[in-house]
């Protein structure tokens, strides 16, 4: 269930140490639940689990809303980000299968990961259809799952 | 455990990429939470994403760009050097290392025209890349790279 809850931390906070903690207080509030017998069906686990996260994705995003606030009354920066824990992936095979990519179908993966641009965004970028950007982008995302060699 | 019903990976691409409605998203997220291949796949899939976000920000991959990538550049602190290419017109471009991005633009009127190749030569005049097929808007008047 662990690498369930860091992909919801990840999808929804964007950030790799926000997905630990994440991980952690969910843990926690799981075990807690488990100890207090308010957790008798196995089978509810993932809902059970599921629902922490949600809690636990709100709670952190109020602290850090507080935090920011807090930083901005005092005229504080923020302390520089611990360096990123080991990557996925390898990047420069990556790099490479990206590279590989036909223009447009590396516009439209880029378009849509690093810029978060809506399918209108792209296909009014490009000038195409929407419909034509779907077809664009998975077609993109089976070339780099071939190259990479994962299944997505 | 094999799942019965998979979720398209098309979908999954719009959930990571935030292109769903709230319930949209809880029908995936609680499929994906109780399901071991689907959330296999989605971890796959966001690695790549990632990846892909970490060499668009680090301005590593040679391509077309649009305006929003080079406004989310210039907040994200890369150094921009642009260089404008005028219609028949050429451009000495210089780099230093203090460059993270190199950004060449068209402003040309492209309605006339159905298709772009961008080739790059060194001072010799050879060809060092190639990108045939530059997606452009007709209308947009400028391509950059
Ligand atoms: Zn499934």
């Amino acid at each position: 269930m662990a690498p369930r809850v860091r992909l919801y931390g990840l999808r929804h906070l964007r950030d790799e140490h926000a997905d630990d903690d994440l991980a952690q207080q969910v843990l926690l509030t799981t075990i807690e639940a488990l100890r207090a017998g308010r957790l008798r069906e196995t089978e509810k686990l993932a809902s059970f689990v599921l629902g922490a996260c949600r809690m636990t994705v709100l709670d952190l995003r109020r602290r850090a809303q507080r935090k920011q606030q807090l930083l901005a009354r005092f005229g504080l920066d923020p302390l520089a980000p611990v360096q990123a824990s080991e990557p996925m992936i390898d990047q420069d095979r990556l790099a490479n299968c990206v590279q590989n990519l036909g223009e447009r179908e590396r516009a439209v993966i880029v378009m849509t990961f690093y810029d978060e641009q809506t399918g209108a965004d792209v296909a009014g970028f490009l000038g195409v259809s929407e419909v034509n950007v779907r077809v664009i982008r998975h077609r993109a995302i089976r070339q780099l799952r071939d190259c990479m060699g994962v299944a997505v | 455990m094999k799942c019965m019903d998979p979720i398209d990976t098309t979908l999954l691409v719009d959930y990571w990429s935030g292109a769903l409605t709230e319930q949209q998203e809880d029908v995936i997220e609680v499929h994906v939470f109780g399901c071991e291949e689907c959330s296999g796949r989605l971890v796959e899939l966001g690695a790549l994403a990632e990846g892909i976000r970490k060499l668009a920000r680090s301005g590593s991959l040679r391509m077309v760009v649009s305006d929003v990538f080079l406004r989310r550049a210039v907040e994200a602190g890369l150094r921009i050097r642009e260089y404008s290419l005028p219609a028949g017109g050429s451009v000495q471009c210089t780099v230093t290392e203090d460059d993270d991005l190199l950004i060449g633009r068209l402003n040309e009127d492209l309605s006339a025209e159905t298709r772009i190749v961008v080739s790059l030569c060194d001072d010799a005049g050879v060809e060092r890349l190639r990108l045939p097929d530059i997606p452009f808007h007709a209308t947009s008047g400028s391509v950059a790279f």
